[in-house]
């Protein structure tokens, strides 16, 4: 038994075996932890290529989005505002004026009419 | 004759307070309303005879008389002073209507002469017929000189006044335009209110050569024209009630774009 155990000792895998079994080895997957860069890395360029043109355009999209409504909010608040385009009509005093004339054109039949009553012998 | 005399009294009493409701910032204003109510006041004293049926004096009646016409006179230069206001006020005027504006301004000033004489007189009259001839004369120079000026200067300044409004409702068209891009479902709306002022711009138009067909060089000099003052007068009514029009479809804008 104890001849048998020393001539195990001495036995050699062939040349050809030990090659064959190093590269197997070398070549198998490594079991480390997962990255989501190296997901991303083992991706196919392609997939990653049509993922960050998504990105972006959604980006592009929501940023012209809220920019259009910031605007037309802004105009509310000045152009639009119906407080301030009341105030304005208002402020354009052309009603005013046409009630000038509409004064003047009164004022000078009543005061020929009182001159007139005036100038003439009454019964008062 | 009673009664014409209390729709004097009432119409001057109602014109006194038109310049009470509005414009009442304008110290020519407030002098303008204090002088109707007291020619008003004035014209009423001959009611309170009548109402009393007694038969006042001789001199009594030709005091009130007096009293009546120098109200009348007063309120004429008043009207002068706020016919001149009003001319000087115009702002933005060309060059030619300027040179018009200051012929306007040369007949008025004009006036002053007949005012100081008719002052004279006033003050000197005492006795019933120098009322009478005087009151004759100044309602014959007021129809034959004061009247056609005035109707030529608050045409001018009626046409000229509202181009200023103009200017306001294009800066507001213009802004609403700025701010409110892409927006193409509005666009309808903003070509309406274009077009509106732009009709409310050539009505104005219309009614400044008319204006300028009465105010010909040398227009001072004959007084007695065609009365274009009507005409003027519904050319600006219809032409602010465009701009009006234009204001209204803003209104209908704002509350669009709040309701997006």
């Amino acid at each position: 038994m104890e001849q048998l155990l020393t001539k195990l000792k001495s036995i050699q895998p062939t040349q050809n075996f030990q090659e064959r079994s190093k590269a197997i080895i070398l070549l198998s997957r490594q079991n480390q932890p997962q990255t989501v860069w190296n997901s991303l890395l083992a991706m196919p360029h392609q997939r990653i290529t049509f993922g960050l043109t998504a990105l972006a355009v959604f980006l592009i999209l929501g940023s012209l989005s809220a920019l259009n409504n910031s605007s037309v909010s802004q105009s509310l608040v000045s152009s639009l505002d119906q407080e301030n385009l009341t105030a304005e009509v208002k402020s354009l005093d052309i009603q005013i004026q046409l009630a000038q004339i509409q004064y003047y054109q009164d004022s000078i039949k009543k005061i020929e009419v009182a001159l007139k009553e005036i100038s003439e012998e009454s019964e008062l | 004759m009673k009664k014409i005399l209390q729709n004097i009294f009432i119409g001057l009493l109602l014109t006194g307070l038109f310049f009470i409701s509005f414009n009442s910032a304008e110290a020519q204003t407030i002098n303008l309303r204090s002088a109707f109510k007291k020619a008003a006041e004035k014209i009423s004293a001959f009611i309170d005879f009548k109402k009393k049926e007694t038969t006042p004096l001789p001199l009594e009646k030709t005091g009130i008389k007096k009293e009546a016409l120098t109200k009348i006179f007063e309120l004429t230069l008043l009207e002068q002073q706020d016919l001149q206001n009003k001319l000087r006020g115009l702002k933005n005027l060309g060059e030619k209507q300027t040179e018009l504006k200051n012929e306007l301004l040369t007949s008025l000033q004009e006036n002053e002469n007949a005012y100081r004489e008719l002052k004279k007189q006033l003050e000197e009259a005492n006795t019933s017929e120098e009322i009478k001839r005087l009151a004759n004369d100044f309602n014959n120079w007021r129809n034959l000189v004061y009247k056609p000026k005035v109707e030529k200067v608050i045409s001018f300044t009626l046409v000229f006044q509202q181009k200023d409004t103009f200017n306001i409702a294009k800066t507001r068209l213009r802004n609403i335009k700025k701010e409110l891009p892409n927006l193409d479902w509005a666009d309808d709306l903003i070509a309406k209110a274009e077009a509106k002022i732009q009709k409310a711009v050539s009505l104005n138009n219309q009614a400044a050569d008319l204006i300028s067909q009465e105010l010909r060089p040398g227009f001072f000099k004959r007084l007695i024209g065609q009365n274009y003052l009507p005409a003027i007068k519904s050319l600006t009514e219809e032409s602010d009630q465009e701009i009006k029009d234009a204001y209204q479809i803003f209104v209908e804008l704002g509350k669009a774009v709040k309701e997006k």
